[in-house]
């Protein structure tokens, strides 16, 4: 039993299923109390991961809130959940990011099967908080694939003109990517079984399992093709931009906020972990492709005209940047990774949030249809200015305490690969800024926008709010999240 | 050699049943068709409950012919199973397409067929058992007897099926030839010490016909040919039935074919079986990736699925044959499943079988477009479907008899798939019906079938341990062990 006594984890990943189910129990016409219940049922969610925090016993590198149970005994797999320093931030930003999806659910969406949309997006919370609260692999790919399936019904039913197209393309795309990991934990767990006699496949057992060394290069192949689909990582992308842009916003929200975090998380919790030899002999390959990444995705933000798209290629670039620091494999880069995978979640979400606002408004994404909407909505321009700083790495906001230790970490062990990656950032404040200026300032288009409304502003304040905490308290997540890493930089040095 | 009838009493009461219903036709009216339908279903829940009933391990009787082992009498559930759906699916085919009421006669003809060649331990037996159920398919194949489709598939079948029976009796003589019996416990003793004497080639030659012959009734890659227009044209309760029930039947009797009478030659018949199931799914996945027809596409889906379970066979170990057996199951919920779908799309003269047909139904038969959803993910292998888990035991049966390489080409081959059943998802929940489109009615017996199939599928799906666990029992008994 854990530390409360209670299986808090287990009622925190399966409550949003439960209000998946609670929403049929209105009918159709009840848009209202739909959205009441999918809001409550975040809310709640959201409330029982702060709990977690609050109960979460900081300095200690294990996992806490561990529930267990057998599954399907037969094979060895376990329904197993718990959280530690690497994952208590992701559970929370991510049940954060699925109420922020609801509120701008709001009044975004048309009336129509509204039932099935709140329940699709809380099917899809509770295959999330799953993802990064499995300690069992095939409980961990199961959540990862399942996940899946609601994500492709709100793209491809909600999503813009090439909607169809683009749920296709991400479901494919990541199946792909995630299918040979699945016979590459079925052949974990059979290294394992021939070392130790008995089935499992949980990550706690399999941590301490010796692999030879080509299974180790390939078993390491095959999750990291998995999370360099999700994250994505150069070249493997080519999903984001269609998904990123055709999803409706909520879902751009949580597609850029949370689950792209899925393949970093993977990253951090299972192919380096587990497979610490082929880790290293590989981190450079990923880390060069990332920089790459970085660079590619800033260049190619810089030319966009629309304004999802151009964050969406950002955030292919910070996404790189995390990636990059992970594969330095030392505790500075490794917890700046992290803690900034939960900083770019709160400012992308805050971006994408506004820029729906934005395209509400005007029923175009195309930038140069904008020009000085600050005078129309200063509220609006004020929130957008805050979260473009965020995102271009301004002291004293959350993502320069996460880009600066991450950066520092990979300069103290490769030093050109250090300054191409703060070559991204520079880029990212030159096409950040523009943005800014070109939507926000300049001649004012003839008709005016309406400011936010009270709910967007609900909405969109306390990420930035937050985004500003973590800035100036960084060591509220860094206190946590070090000892996980330490733990971890240490298994691989180790090996 | 007493000859125990209990044994064979599942056996018995489907073949009281068929005489029974038989008798009605003879008797009846127009208005009798239900009755006979219900009847038939009454005989196959109380012949699977005789399975279950005499539960347990005798030897070999009627002469060595049968064997009611747990093996045996497990495949029996497999095949009641699927004989029940197709009848379910019959009670309402006899009306909206204007069915003979002999299909309820043949389908308890063919079940029986199944169950028999499930327990039979004597070629002889098996060939009988093999024909008893081939010839039912035919007929029922061509039952839509005002449809040309229909008659031009069972015409098909019955040729290409008289085929493939007269290498698999060409080949059981071989095989008699070379051991001079026709017992596979005997065989399997005398084969293994055949290896260095003359007759080996002979033997050797036997059971590559009996593989061919076996190949073309469970629709394997290249004796495949067949499959889609049979299975395009016959009626969709037929093609329910036969690319569950009768497929699972063929790969049971292999099983134990191979594994009592040929164990010596495992590591020859494994590759051989590995490179089939290669090509199998392969072609499945890729033949059906262009087709509109939702049916068609199912019948090349049958296909690929029958590579996947091939893999089982392959690997040619215990966890092996016990995974083919889950898969059956899964399979067969799934499969039916979706015929089941089809079947409530089409009218008389009207199959609606296309792609277009499906535009948009989720605003139309809501909790329809839901459960074919259900399957086509469950059948591409989706998690929390019993579509994950057969294809999760199957691969680790893979994996740990050192078949690594199979699993990658299998589960590449399922992301292939995925993208066509995703498509059919992507037509019901994201298109704008047209509309002219045909009303969809789901009558009682039909709307059970779809019901109970999806739950199923999805229970299987969370909570699969007690039937593992059923299976793992009833595979120990397995002759060769």
């Amino acid at each position: 039993m854990n530390q409360m006594g209670f299986p808090l984890l287990t009622l925190v990943v399966w409550l949003p299923l439960l209000g998946a189910i609670l929403v049929y129990a209105f009918r159709r016409e009840q848009v209202k109390a739909v959205k009441v219940v999918a809001l409550a049922f975040t809310a709640l969610t959201f409330v029982g991961t702060l709990l977690l925090w609050a109960f979460f016993r900081s300095g200690e590198a294990g996992y806490q809130f561990v529930d267990r149970a057998a599954w399907i005994p037969q094979f060895g797999v376990e329904y197993a959940l718990g959280v530690d320093g690497i994952s208590l931030f992701l559970v929370i930003l991510a049940a954060l990011l699925f109420v922020v999806a609801v509120l701008t659910s709001w009044r975004l969406l048309p009336a129509e099967g509204m039932r099935g949309y709140f329940a699709l997006l809380l099917f899809m919370e509770t295959g999330v908080l799953g993802v990064f609260t499995a300690l069992d692999l095939v409980l961990f790919y199961v959540f990862w694939e399942v996940m899946l399936v609601p994500a492709f019904f709100l793209i491809g039913r909600w999503g813009g003109a090439k909607r169809v197209r683009a749920a296709t393309k991400f479901f494919i795309y990541t199946m792909a990517g995630s299918a040979l990991m699945l016979v590459a934990i079925l052949a974990l767990g059979y290294v394992a079984y021939s070392a130790t006699g008995a089935w499992t496949f949980n990550v706690a057992n399999l941590a301490g399992v010796r692999i030879p060394w080509y299974t180790q290069l390939a078993l390491f192949g095959a999750f990291a093709l998995a999370f360099a689909v999700k994250a994505p990582v150069v070249p493997f992308h080519t999903w984001l931009p269609d998904a990123y842009v055709e999803a409706p916003t909520p879902v751009t929200i949580l597609l850029a906020g949370i689950l792209g975090k899925m393949g970093v998380y993977g990253f951090i919790r299972f192919a380096i972990p587990l497979f610490r030899d082929a880790a290293v002999y590989f981190g450079p390959t990923i880390q060069i492709l990332a920089v790459i990444g970085v660079l590619y995705g800033s260049l190619i933000a810089l030319v966009q005209t629309d304004l999802k798209r151009l964050v969406a290629y950002s955030s292919l670039a910070h996404v790189s940047l995390i990636v990059l620091g992970l594969f330095a494999v030392n505790a500075q880069s490794m917890s700046g990774a992290v803690f900034q995978s939960v900083s770019h979640g709160i400012y992308i979400a805050a971006l994408f949030a506004l820029l729906g606002a934005l395209e509400a408004r005007k029923g175009t994404r195309d930038i140069a249809a904008f020009g000085g909407v600050w005078k129309a909505a200063p509220v609006m321009g004020f929130f957008l200015l805050i979260a473009v700083l965020a995102s271009v790495g301004l002291p004293g906001l959350n993502a320069f305490a996460g880009e600066f230790v991450l950066l520092l970490g990979v300069f103290k062990a490769q030093k050109a690969l250090a300054v191409l990656g703060a070559l991204g950032m520079i880029f990212g404040a030159w096409y950040m800024l523009t943005l800014f200026q070109r939507v926000m300032q300049g001649a004012a288009k003839p008709e005016a926008l309406a400011d936010l409304t009270g709910l967007e502003k609900v909405t969109v304040a306390p990420l930035l709010l937050l985004a500003l905490v973590f800035g100036v308290q960084p060591n509220l997540l860094y206190s946590i999240i070090v000892p996980a890493v330490e733990a971890v930089v240490k298994a691989v040095a180790a090996r | 050699m007493a000859i125990d009838l209990q044994v064979l009493a599942p056996e018995a009461i489907i073949l009281a049943f068929v005489l029974i219903t038989l008798f009605i036709y003879a008797l009846g009216s127009k208005r009798s068709t239900t009755l006979m339908g219900w009847l038939a279903l009454a005989g196959v829940v109380l012949a699977g409950a005789a399975s279950l009933y005499y539960w347990g391990d005798t030897a070999p009787t009627f002469q060595g012919m049968v064997a009611a082992d747990g093996y045996g009498l497990f495949a029996n559930l497999v095949f009641l199973l699927a004989a029940g759906l197709a009848i379910l699916m019959g009670l309402e085919a006899v009306r909206r397409f204007d069915l003979p009421a002999e299909v309820f006669v043949l389908v308890l003809i063919a079940t029986l067929g199944m169950m028999l060649l499930g327990s039979a331990v004597n070629l002889v037996a098996v060939f009988l058992a093999l024909e008893i159920l081939s010839i039912a398919l035919y007929v029922l194949t061509a039952s839509e007897r005002d449809e040309w489709r229909s008659l031009e598939a069972g015409m098909k079948y019955f040729i290409l099926g008289g085929f493939a029976s007269a290498f698999l009796l060409f080949g059981i003589a071989m095989i008699y030839g070379a051991t001079g019996t026709f017992s596979l416990a005997e065989i399997g003793a005398k084969g293994g010490s055949l290896w260095a004497l003359r007759d080996a080639p002979l033997l050797a030659a036997g059971l590559v016909f009996l593989l061919i012959g076996f190949a073309f009734k469970v629709a394997l890659v290249p004796f495949q040919m067949w499959t889609p227009d049979v299975y395009e044209g016959a009626p969709s309760l037929v093609t329910a039935f036969m690319s569950a029930g009768a497929k699972a039947a063929g790969f049971v009797a292999l099983i134990r074919i191979l594994e009592t009478a040929f164990p010596y030659w495992r590591a020859e018949w494994g590759w051989v079986l590995a490179v089939i199931a290669v090509l199998t799914m392969s072609w499945g996945n890729m033949a059906a990736l262009g087709q509109r027809s939702v049916k068609r596409m199912l019948a090349y889906s049958s296909i690929a699925h029958a590579g996947y379970i091939v893999i089982g066979l392959a690997v040619a170990a215990r966890t092996g044959y016990a995974s083919v057996l889950f898969y059956l199951i899964c399979y067969t919920l799934m499969n039916v499943g979706a015929f089941a779908v089809v079947m409530a799309m089409g009218r008389k003269g009207e199959p609606n079988e296309d792609l277009d047909d499906y535009t948009g139904l989720i605003r139309r038969k809501p909790g329809l477009a839901l459960a074919m959803a259900l399957f086509m993910l469950a059948l591409a292998g989706i998690p929390l479907t019993a579509g994950f888990l057969a294809k999760l035991y199957v691969f680790s049966a893979a994996v740990v008899e050192g078949y690594a390489w199979l699993a990658a080409v299998a589960i590449v081959n399922a992301v292939i798939s995925a993208y066509y059943y995703l498509r059919v998802a992507a037509r019901m929940f994201f298109g704008e019906a047209r509309a002219e489109a045909a009303p969809v009615h789901v009558s009682a017996p039909l709307g059970f079938v779809v019901a109970l199939t999806s739950l199923a599928t999805v229970f299987l799906g969370v909570y699969p341990a007690p039937l593992l666990e059923f299976i793992q029992a009833a595979i120990r008994p397995l002759v060769g062990f």
